[in-house]
């Protein structure tokens, strides 16, 4: 006999899906199949059960192969790094949960290190613009039952986050606005026709890099100033024309995405979106929210912010928290030749770092806990397999609108595994015993 | 018919990438959903490429050999798409501006036809790349 | 005056975070004392002597002491750190934070001088020789005050965001200057003698511009308002007046509007 698990919540993107449906085998032991799921969540359930999943924790050896130890040892060895180094880098974070994220705090704090989290290539630049101005926001339910003009800026859940349309934000029957899509104007501000701006009423076909130029065009036609005839390489009657779609919902919310965070201007860029949001707030109710995108890199963020005061790029080497991107931030860190050792947790900055960066990470000591094999793992010269958050073990986790909500264990982990903050005990003791700190 | 053309290029995601990086890295899917650069049918003209054919893509700060494939999301001429990954991030800007943040959209690259080099796995393009020795 | 010399003679194998090196840290103190005095590599901290040779005296006060700092500092953060008097002297080219949160005295960057410089800066007078870093002159990260006074004349280029929250005081860069100057400025002057990148005085409450060369792309917030004629650092010439960032909050001053002004020279 299966078993059906209900209530399942989805570890892959910043949506955090929380009604999926998963069949294990009677033993709970095998995960048979899921529903519910889009296509990418899906996959993160079912890979958990290859069968050539490395499942013991391996140091590289001096002609390159792997060698397998014990996570005791995989422990003393990551714990001998982190007590050696005059500044190490801890970074990742988003793929795990809130209580492995707090113990890894203790571990920053017992070495003095710098801790930074996936938002550094991701909504980094976000979290500064929030700290310059604020964030008027409120929770994907709010969008769900009363948006009735949403903008995606910059981002493409068509693609990142698949169920966000149908969950919250264009396709849902909400309690004031039952018409569902019919009840909603979407305007999509992308470079590319993406498969999102296809849906759109409206497709602003953006020059790429000019979002900060076309939002200040837009804030410009909402107090009725004189503006050039083209901005961004969009006319300015139809900014004009945005401008009153705007103004003239109920209730209207911006996502965006990567396309502003990465794109010249970055923190800059947020900052404007702020701007306008506030400003139409004098003609109606609007709010604005970042569409984060791995799991829990919102509750890193809490975690952080809620430990040390910021919530990423926080530098502990002088023994209290110090923040600012560009001095304290992994990329500038790992560039600049600022750290002598490199732990990274629940990430993959070997595939989503500029090369620059990841070959600074080659050439330090280096400890990458992860369950699946990637660019990073690649490059470390420890690799300590853990088992998949989410999936095999339960946890505090961030949905993008800062709701927390536990993801549950569905599955036993391959036996003998440890969790991400299993092991990260194990470091931590162990540490705690090097620096004296016991 | 031009040897070489210049374009924009940006990264991202794509469902393709998501399911790839979920069901392993270390496999050649992950290749085949990231290991390319979405052109405009106007580019490829320019370049005079068959689609589906090999390209080396070349910036001030690196170069990498990726697939060069039709545009799904367009048309966007002038703009080229790397999915984000290893291939892209060989690439791209690293320019934070003293943000944190390098400059993943918008570094201008140029695009040859390389039909004879070979697209590395990802693991493996890194590795090299950072003079790993692998045993 | 009195003068201290510091030579780096064991460069730091990471970088050196040394707010200890500026004339109020070392005034009163003999050679031997100003070695003794704190510098932080990573998590651990060191005497001052581990990595420089310290040769002469400081004065009895900071007014009274100059430093001149000679040898590789490239790595080497946070010289003339909160600096109130004196003078400070630089060499070569050095790392972050040089004069950040200055209230007075001098300082002279003889090389290039990286981000974050005269963060914060209150008064007293920055030369840099080479080129200027990102957010010369800006606000630290969440705050709303950059710099408020003092003087600063970068010979070569500056970075992005400089002057970004700026609220008095003058910056002239003789060379060219990157992306966002004078973002959310509400008061001050920038000169910028070469040629500016796109998003010029974004969300620019108050303050004044003046461009010698060529502005790469407007910001569509500035609407142009007749030509004039100035005399602006020594220059006599015709000017393009645009007023701005008509996208941002203005202040009224006496039941007028106040913006933000740039002018470009004709």
């Amino acid at each position: 006999m299966t078993k059906n698990i209900t209530d399942v919540i989805c570890p892959f993107c910043g949506t955090l899906c929380d009604d999926l449906e998963v069949v294990v085998s009677d033993d709970g032991k095998k995960l048979l199949e899921v529903y519910n799921a889009c296509v990418i969540g899906t996959e993160k359930f079912l890979h958990s059960q290859s069968a050539d999943r490395v499942t013991r924790p391996r140091l590289r050896q001096a002609d390159g192969s792997w060698k397998d130890v014990s996570y005791d040892e995989a422990a003393e060895y990551t714990a001998q790094m982190l007590a050696k180094a005059k500044k190490p880098l801890m970074y990742g974070w988003s793929s795990t949960n809130c209580e492995a994220q707090s113990v890894g705090n203790e571990i920053a704090e017992i070495s003095r290190a710098c801790c930074d989290n996936t938002a550094a290539v991701c909504h980094g630049t976000t979290l500064i613009a929030v700290q310059d101005i604020g964030l008027p926001s409120c929770t994907l339910g709010e969008v769900k039952n009363r948006a009735d003009r949403v903008i995606f800026w910059g981002c493409n859940p068509a693609h990142a986050h698949p169920r966000h349309m149908s969950r919250y934000s264009i396709f849902p029957r909400g309690f004031f606005t039952g018409k569902g899509q019919m009840s909603r104007k979407l305007v999509v501000v992308d470079p590319r026709v993406t498969d999102t701006a296809k849906m759109a009423d409206v497709h602003l076909q953006i020059e790429q890099g000019r979002d900060y130029e076309l939002l200040d065009a837009l804030r410009v036609a909402l107090k009725g100033e004189w503006l050039p005839d083209v901005v961004a390489g969009i006319p300015a009657e139809k900014i004009r024309e945005v401008a009153d779609i705007l103004k003239s919902g109920r209730f209207g919310i911006i996502f965006f995405g990567m396309g502003v965070t990465q794109s010249l201007s970055k923190n800059h860029n947020i900052d404007g979106a702020i701007a306008l949001t506030k400003d139409l707030n004098e003609y109606t109710k609007y709010s604005i929210m970042p569409m984060r995108g791995h799991y829990n890199v919102t509750g890193s963020g809490e975690v952080f912010a809620w430990q040390f005061g910021f919530p990423y790029a926080v530098d502990l080497s002088r023994g209290f928290a110090r923040y600012n991107p560009g001095d304290t931030s992994s990329i500038d860190l790992l560039n600049r030749g600022e750290v002598d050792a490199m732990f990274t947790i629940g990430s993959d900055p070997g595939a989503h770092f500029p090369i620059s960066a990841v070959k600074h990470i080659a050439e330090v000591p280096s400890v990458c806990i992860d369950p699946h094999l990637t660019p990073t793992s690649g490059v470390s010269k420890l690799h300590v397999p853990v088992a998949f958050n989410g999936v095999e073990c339960g946890g505090n986790c961030y949905r993008m609108d800062n709701v927390p909500i536990d993801c549950r264990k569905v599955v036993e982990p391959p036996e003998g595994m440890l969790t991400d903050e299993q092991f990260l005990i194990k470091v931590r003791d162990r540490l705690k015993h090097l620096k004296g700190a016991a | 018919m031009a040897k070489s053309i210049s374009v924009n290029l940006i990264s991202g995601r794509t469902i393709q990438q998501g399911v790839a990086i979920e069901s392993g890295k270390e496999k050649p899917s992950y290749r085949t959903a990231c290991g390319i650069i979405e052109m405009d049918n106007a580019d490829l003209k320019a370049l005079g490429a068959w689609k589906n054919t090999n390209v080396k893509v070349t910036s001030d700060y690196g170069s990498v050999v990726v697939k060069a494939v039709e545009a799904t999301q367009g048309p966007h001429p002038g703009v080229a798409f790397i999915p984000m990954g290893p291939w892209a991030n060989s690439i791209v800007n690293p320019n934070t501006y003293s943000t944190g943040m390098p400059t993943f959209k918008g570094t201008p690259v140029k695009v040859e036809v390389a039909m004879d080099e070979p697209i590395l796995l990802g693991i493996e393009l890194v590795q090299k790349q950072c003079g790993v020795i692998v045993g | 005056m009195e003068t201290v010399t510091i030579t780096m003679k064991n460069a730091p194998t990471l970088y050196l975070e040394a707010d200890n090196i500026s004339p109020d840290a070392f005034a009163g103190k003999t050679a031997a004392q100003i070695a003794e005095l704190s510098v932080h590599e990573g998590n651990t901290t060191s005497a001052l002597g581990k990595y420089f040779d310290v040769s002469g005296g400081a004065g009895a006060t900071a007014a009274e002491t100059k430093i001149i700092v000679k040898g590789d500092v490239k790595k080497v953060k946070y010289l003339g750190f909160k600096m109130s008097a004196g003078e400070l002297v630089i060499e070569g080219t050095t790392d972050l934070y040089v004069g950040a949160w200055m209230t007075g005295g001098k300082i002279l960057a003889r090389g290039d001088v990286a981000a974050f410089a005269a963060t914060a800066l209150k008064g007293g007078e920055i030369t840099i020789e080479g080129n200027a870093g990102n957010y010369l002159g800006a606000a630290y990260r969440g705050d709303w005050r950059g710099m408020s006074g003092g003087k600063i004349l970068v010979k070569g280029n500056a970075g992005s965001d400089i002057g970004m929250y700026m609220t008095g005081g003058e910056i002239i860069v003789n060379g060219n200057v990157d992306v966002h100057a004078l973002t959310h400025a509400e008061g001050g002057t920038l000169i910028i003698k070469g040629n500016a990148k796109s998003k010029l005085g974004g969300q620019m409450v108050d303050g004044t511009i003046y461009v010698f060369g060529s502005i790469e792309v407007m910001m569509p917030g500035f609407k142009p308002n007749g030509e004039v004629e100035l005399e602006v650092a020594g220059t006599k010439a015709k000017f393009a007046h645009f007023i701005g960032d008509l996208g941002e909050r203005h202040k009224k001053k006496k039941g007028v509007v106040v913006y933000g002004n740039l002018y470009k020279k004709i």
